[in-house]
């Protein structure tokens, strides 16, 4: 296929120019290498709408890039990066603009430097999480890392998608914690940003503002250039972990107990809470099931009644504590304590404790490993006693909602409402059927340190294209039901990205027109990653100034 | 029978001397894996919480019938090996000659198929 707008004539200049920039072996335009680049996991796949790659092609280092990027511009080329490109669920590596160039970084994959004194490390984006952590490990270094569940991704890719992990609150927010970036401009100019930009600068992954405007925010989730470095803060290796978990009877109790452990988080007395609910172990129950399909739901007292008949908790809290056994064990007696003198009712578990740095053995029974920063693929649900008939891969719907039991309540009334009224029961989803989604039990992310997500993952398929539609319209809904609630998405995939950003529609659009004036300044030409969060070149802007005509979610 | 004994000597002999020649790619192919797949494919350990989800799906799928980990297989080709990994399957995503390339796809697909047996059935 031919990249939209681009003749044949023109396509084959571009991959020759291609060619002499990075080799001809890692040009790639066979349909059998093209087809690796569709997104797995895409929702619309078999639909109107799936997106597909006219060629990918894979340059090792800054210099190839700046070249393929000159080369993409002179010939009109819109270009696609990718770190990994396993971003599965949120894209992976198909752009937005359906005959795209993939930019594949993959090759770019060098460990610059990691440093266990300062706590910093700089990378290219084709390094993994595995990767880096395994540099640390095979060098004794005594840093962590913070990574998101899948340990394929990039730290650079997942940064400047605002992906999220584990750890403690500062190195969660991985676009946060990253400090420097190196950037091919779509002119092919190379930037280094904040001390980056003093030649010599010492301090580049250490201090991210330099002077003047700080413009990083510009590389992420956007198509202002191609990243080729980036510096990140790591976590110095702790003595010790410690984790406890908190009890609560009733259903409201949950109100308390997130104003309470609010306080323990920012303060920073705690890293990551884990909100859980002990009912859903009773999801699959058939007066459950049948309580929980009733329009409205079950009642409050219903929900208390349902927990005290089966002597369960309605609610529960794991607190995790990083620092000395000493300190830890203080900081777990100090919120046990805290947390009683607020709720009476409250009991308290002890959970594990560990001691860095942990051996092999000790690390193949940590339940949920990125919680102390080990990467691995674990989260990831094939086939198994627990899920019989798993998906082919799925989409996330990640809506932001505000750190309250009140506001986690009213998530699970509105989307669960939105989930039942669609019919989607029994479609299959990341935890289990719809008819879970959203559940009276169903606890919120807690990855930002100053927001909830409450995330929902539907399958996605490569065989069933009246499922995949069935999703789409779902998850098209949930947007909306958000948006009407005063909430949005931190972060989603393409086939829903138009539909994300028009609800982001303060004062006429007037952040996205503002976002097109830089990009039409910087990027002229609209080479790079058309479309990436609504953020559409000028040309394809048919449709209100903002959106392309034809596309599925517009 | 003697001719039976001899015939199964020869092949037997045939077979390591064939593994002799392919080592070094075995090898290769054993370094492969286990950077490429064994953080879902990889051997179950004995105890922990360590959960590889390709190895619980095939066990799953298998039901004892088969080892859930493709190390302990003995039923796989190469060409079966390469398909999975060029074509995915169920969660499993298909993988970009970037991130596996075709030279360790071949060392992948030499070590996982060290011990084929051709009279097995062809599934994963």
């Amino acid at each position: 296929m031919l990249p939209p707008g681009v003749s044949s004539n023109d396509f084959a200049l571009a991959l020759a120019a291609f060619k002499e920039a990075v080799g001809e072996d890692q040009v790639y335009t066979s349909d059998e290498d093209v087809a690796l680049y569709q997104d797995a996991y895409d929702v619309l796949w078999g639909l109107p709408g799936q997106r597909h790659v006219s060629a990918a092609v894979a340059p090792a280092t800054v210099e190839q890039v700046q070249k393929v990027v000159v080369a993409a511009n002179r010939h009109r080329i819109p270009i696609y990066p990718v770190s990994t490109g396993m971003d599965l669920g949120y894209g992976g590596s198909a752009g937005n603009l359906s005959g795209s160039v993939v930019l594949d970084l993959k090759r770019m994959n060098k460990v610059i430097e990691v440093d266990d004194q300062r706590h910093f490390a700089i990378v290219e984006p084709g390094v993994s999480y595995f990767d880096l952590y395994r540099y640390i490990q095979d060098r004794g270094l005594k840093v962590f890392i913070d990574c998101p569940d899948p340990g394929w991704g990039s730290p650079v890719g997942n940064s400047l998608d605002h992906g999220v992990g584990y750890t403690w609150y500062s190195y969660r927010d991985h676009f946060n914690s990253h400090c420097g970036m190196e950037v091919v401009l779509p002119n092919g100019e190379l930037i280094r940003t904040g001390m980056g930009a003093l030649p010599g600068a010492k301090t580049w992954a250490e201090y991210r503002y330099g002077v003047g405007p700080w413009v990083d925010g510009l590389f992420a989730q956007s198509n202002f250039g191609v990243v080729t470095k980036m510096g990140f803060h790591l976590f110095p290796q702790p003595e010790a972990y410690r984790s406890g978990t908190v009890f609560v009877p009733k259903r409201l109790d949950l109100i308390p107990l997130v104003q309470q452990v609010n306080y323990l988080e920012h303060s920073g007395i705690i890293s990551q809470p884990e909100y859980g609910s002990p009912l859903r172990a009773l999801v699959d129950e058939p007066a459950v099931k049948a309580m929980l399909k009733k329009p409205g739901g079950p009642s409050d007292a219903q929900l208390d009644e349902l927990a005290s008949q089966h002597r369960l908790s309605s609610w529960s809290c794991t607190l995790q504590f990083f620092g000395s056994l000493e300190t830890t064990q203080a900081n777990w007696n100090y919120c046990q304590e805290r947390l009683k003198a607020a709720m009476p009712t409250a009991t308290f578990e002890d959970g594990v404790t560990h001691r860095f740095p942990l051996g092999a053995d000790e690390k193949a029974k940590v339940p949920h490993k990125p919680s102390l920063g080990i990467p691995n693929l674990e989260a990831f649900r094939g086939r198994s006693p627990r899920n019989p008939r798993p998906t082919e891969g799925h989409v996330w719907f990640a809506p932001v909602i505000p750190k309250t039991g009140e506001a986690v309540m009213e998530a699970q009334r509105a989307f669960g409402e939105a989930v039942r009224g669609m019919g989607a029961l029994d479609l299959p989803t990341f935890f289990g059927r719809g008819g879970n989604a959203y559940s009276p039990f169903d606890a919120p992310a807690t990855w930002m340190f100053r927001a909830f997500v409450f995330l929902s993952g539907w399958a996605a398929s490569r065989s069933d294209p009246q499922q995949n539609k069935k999703v789409y319209e779902i998850v098209t809904k949930l947007i909306q039901v958000a948006a009407d609630h005063g909430w949005g998405e931190y972060r989603t995939p393409p086939a829903f990205q138009d539909a994300v950003v028009k609800a982001y529609s303060f004062n006429n659009h007037s952040l996205l027109r503002f976002q097109q004036k830089l990009k039409d300044a910087a990027d002229p030409n609209g080479i790079i990653s058309s479309g990436r969060y609504g953020l559409w070149p000028r040309h394809m802007r048919e449709v209100d100034g903002i959106w392309p005509a034809n596309r599925p979610s517009t | 029978m003697k001719t039976i004994i001899a015939a199964t000597f020869a092949a037997a002999s045939l077979v390591a001397q064939a593994h002799a020649a392919d080592a070094p790619l075995i090898e290769k192919g054993k370094a492969a894996f286990t950077y490429h797949c064994a953080a879902c494919h990889g051997t179950q350990v004995v105890s922990g919480n360590q959960h590889l989800p390709g190895t619980e799906a095939l066990t799953v799928k298998y039901e004892g019938k088969e080892p859930g980990a493709l190390e302990e297989r003995t039923d796989l080709s190469p060409e079966l090996v390469k398909s999975f990994v060029r074509n995915g399957v169920s969660v499993m995503p298909f993988f970009r000659k970037t991130m596996v390339t075709d030279a360790e796809l071949d060392a992948i697909a030499a070590y996982l198929s060290r011990n084929y047996r051709p009279a097995s059935n062809d599934s994963k």
